[in-house]
């Protein structure tokens, strides 16, 4: 049937913190209005559970209840999505959530409510389902194709596991795109620009910092580099562990470990951050905190200025400068080289963060955009691309793999595949042997990340030759195409040379059940 | 073939008016009228060659008939003066066929109204993108890219600076980019895929000084040379771990194997039990457990 439609595409930035939903109307991209959301437009990523499991929350509503049922209130659940239980840095983050995380098939993790356990991609569909629900209402009809962002320096596992929510939120995942490239997208997008612009995302979760190139219309990433264990909340997590130092020597006392401390030292720790965005100082006061030896419960009463908060941060803001110095030297660019550098995520919003940009890349950061709304508004203009015509006008987007990939060899060493940085799509092609006669199976380790050895690698799941013709020792020649597509996703196929056939092949990704 | 046409419009005078005169003008049409949204749903949509509407209806504006137009074959817009504001950019958007700013002349309209009937008999619909010899010109370079190494893949000499490098690859990237290609016919949009991949594998080899050095000294050796040897053969050790499906209980194996090697039987078999939990009746792990078990015994005996 001819159909010269356009299709309708929600672009989803699913943050950390807070959710956005944006749309293409008009030939510009607009965000969808959340009713009972912050500004009507910001949803916090957050779910609670009520009634023994009964009822949902999204949104505002279940951050409010962060404070009357937080183990059932789950929060910065992108944080730990996609990753392994047995990583140590998930077990660091569990111990600080006052939620239950245990662990799950495969090495994955699982969110335990009321009794039962729901996986991290489930949470995340309850709040991309909201999402898809307020397009509805506002839209008069239902759309159910959608461009979802994710960190730029997310893995394997992290990338699956957002369109297995999509999936699981009843939409139809069209791409899943970097969310410092859809920044740039949302930045340069109809400006028919020729500059080189540096995004700087620091977000609730995590850090990415990518440097691009944007000429007429084309958009190639020249690097990435992130950290996906940096962000705000290791900001508030500061501030908490300053506060604990602080009561503890000056009322030498010992603060109780529970959820309860953690949750209001947690909102208190916001409130300063929010607080001195916009002022010079702030009182912290905190009725009935502090424990006595004689039972009786003290205030704690603290003035906090702009230089004691820069201070507490410092050592954090810092990391997202050596992570900039890794990318430029990737990208082989200087500071003076950089005509633009765009501020994306909530974390940009500290003044502390604006200045220390500013010094590094010698130049004043943009901010046309919201921060927090740009992702979302860079989904949308990539979703409307990839079901229209192409025009003159549609921008192409050029991106690449954040980390390398590779299998494991012998010992501690990896034979790189991929390197990071390499533009997407791309496909590698290996020969695999078998080292015993009539070997059944082979198995062959995926690593991803920065390093040449298995102890400095993440190790990313494992790939399975199975059914394999008998043959002597060495005499199968599998020949293993590695494809990793637009979405990040590595996509595997196996042929046996000798005979021609399809060699059965199977990839489990550690972390996903 | 008697051309359907269908116009959605508010004012009544103006969309009978269309309609007598569309009817005397394209011979053996059939027009029909509707000036409410809710009206369409009851129509054959699919059978219109095209649909008129105009950007100002009674309960509302267009956008709100889009998901409804869009069962049609095509259709056309017209701005009215007191309706939103309609331009080119957003009748592209929206896949309008085309577009007209009331008043117009009506035989300027007649003309694209034809055409697009025209065009939709004919069942053509080629983005403009997709001419005839850019077709041809994908299908010969995905066919020819084999047998080509990277140098003759940018038609670059061996020689060819790597700012020349860069400029072939961004232009190729960008005639040739996937994403450009969603509409188009699937063999088509595949080929422009396969030659992308291939663009980015050579630009990634070629950009590489050190992965260039070895590529250009593998071509010197071998001047048939196309694509970078990633073949590598990767041979395993003989390893019986292989035997443990469970990579779990492979790992606790071999962590039993290390504190064995530490002389830690203790350990060793408390990781062998996980192991054995997971993974039962394998014989590996088996010999393991009874190689521990007489170790701890002639330590302790």
């Amino acid at each position: 049937m001819v159909n010269k439609f356009a299709n309708f595409v929600l672009g989803i930035d699913l943050g950390t913190s807070t959710t956005t939903v944006s749309i293409v109307r008009d030939g510009m991209p607009q965000i969808i209005p959340i009713k009972g959301e912050e500004d009507d437009k910001i949803m916090p990523s957050v779910v609670s559970f009520l009634n023994e499991g009964k009822n949902v929350i999204v949104g505002k509503k279940a951050k409010e209840r962060r404070h009357l049922n937080p183990i059932n209130t789950i929060y910065s659940i992108k944080r730990i999505i996609g990753r392994k239980y047995s990583h140590s840095d998930t077990r660091k983050f569990a111990s600080k959530f006052p939620y239950k995380v245990v662990g799950g098939k495969n090495d994955s993790i699982e969110i335990e409510i009321f009794g039962k356990r729901i996986t991290p991609q489930v949470i995340s569909s309850l709040v991309l389902k909201k999402a898809k629900k307020a397009a509805q209402d506002y839209l008069g009809f239902e759309v159910t194709d959608a461009v979802i962002t994710v960190p730029a320096n997310y893995n394997e596992a992290q990338r699956r596991a957002t369109q297995d929510a999509g999936k699981l939120a009843g939409l139809n995942v069209l791409r899943i795109i970097n969310e410092p490239t859809a920044a740039a997208l949302a930045y340069g997008f109809g400006n028919n620009l020729n500059e080189k612009i540096v995004v700087f995302d620091f977000g609730g979760g995590t850090f990415d910092v990518t440097i691009l190139e944007v000429k007429d219309n084309f958009f190639e990433v020249l690097s990435t580099a992130g950290d996906s264990f940096l962000g705000g909340d290791d900001i508030d997590a500061a501030l908490v562990q300053f506060m604990v130092v602080d009561i503890e020597t000056t009322f030498d006392t010992e603060l109780p470990v529970n959820n309860e401390m953690q949750t209001i030292l947690l909102s208190e720790a916001e409130r300063i951050k929010i607080s001195l965005s916009t002022e010079e100082k702030i009182k912290v006061l905190i009725k009935g905190i502090v424990p006595m030896a004689d039972g009786s419960r003290k205030d704690y009463e603290r003035v906090i200025d702009r230089r004691l908060y820069h201070e507490i941060i410092d050592p954090i803001i810092s990391q997202t400068f050596d992570i900039c110095d890794k990318a430029m030297e990737n990208a082989h660019l200087k500071p003076e080289d950089i005509d633009a550098v765009i501020l994306v995520g909530g974390s940009t919003k500290i003044p502390y963060v604006q200045q220390k940009v500013a010094r590094f890349f010698q130049q004043s950061p943009f901010y046309g955009i919201e921060s927090v709304l740009v992702i979302s508004m860079g989904a949308s203009i990539l979703g409307q691309t990839l079901v229209s015509d192409y025009s003159e006008a549609s921008p192409v987007l050029l991106d690449v793999i954040p980390l390398s990939l590779g299998v494991g060899s012998v010992g501690d060493y990896i034979e790189i595949l991929v390197d990071k940085n390499s533009p997407l799509p791309i496909e590698r092609t290996n020969i695999f042997t078998n080292a015993r006669d009539n070997q059944d199976a082979v198995r062959i380790e995926i690593y991803q990340g920065d390093g040449k050895k298995k102890s400095e690698s993440h190790l990313m799941g494992e790939l399975t030759l199975s059914n394999l013709r008998k043959a002597l020792r060495g005499e199968l020649k599998i020949e293993v195409k590695f494809e990793i597509d637009t979405n990040g996703v590595l996509n595997v196929s196996a042929v046996d040379q000798e005979t021609g056939k399809i060699q059965k092949i199977s990839l489990n990704i550690l972390g996903l059940e | 073939m008697k051309p359907k046409i269908l116009i959605l419009m508010k004012d009544e005078k103006y969309l009978q008016s269309l309609k007598l005169f569309l009817v005397n003008k394209i011979s053996e049409s059939e027009v029909d009228t509707v000036s409410e949204i809710k009206s369409l749903s009851k129509l054959p949509l699919s059978e219109y060659s095209t649909v008129i509407v105009s950007s100002l209806l009674k309960e509302g504006v267009w956008l709100k008939a889009l998901p409804v137009i869009s069962k049609a074959k095509s259709f056309i817009l017209l701005g009215v003066p007191e309706g939103p504001e309609v331009s080119q950019g957003i009748a592209d958007k929206y896949g309008a066929a085309a577009f007209f700013k009331l008043p117009v002349n009506s035989e300027t309209l007649l003309t694209a109204v034809k055409n697009v009937i025209e065009k939709i008999e004919r069942n053509v619909k080629v983005p403009d993108i997709m001419t005839k010899d850019f077709i041809e010109t994908i299908k010969n370079f995905f066919s020819s890219m084999d047998n080509l190494n990277y140098y003759q893949f940018f038609n670059l000499s061996s020689k060819a600076a790597s700012e020349e490098i860069k400029k072939k690859y961004v232009s190729l990237a960008r005639k040739y980019h996937p994403d450009k290609f969603r509409n188009v016919p699937s063999d088509i949009r595949n080929m422009t895929y396969e030659i992308t991949k291939r663009a980015n594998e050579a630009y990634s080899v070629l950009s590489h000084p050190n992965r260039r050095a070895i590529y250009d000294r593998m071509l010197s050796e071998n001047p048939e040379l196309k694509r970078f040897d990633f073949r590598m053969k990767v041979a395993y050790e003989e390893n019986l771990e292989d035997t443990i499906e469970n990579p779990q209980a492979r790992r606790f194996a071999r962590l039993a194997c290390k504190a064995m090697d530490q002389k830690d039987y203790k350990s060793a078999l408390t990781q062998l039990k996980m192991a054995a939990s997971m993974e039962k009746n394998n014989s590996y792990i088996a010999k393991l457990t009874e190689k521990a078990n007489k170790a701890l015994e002639g330590k302790q005996g």
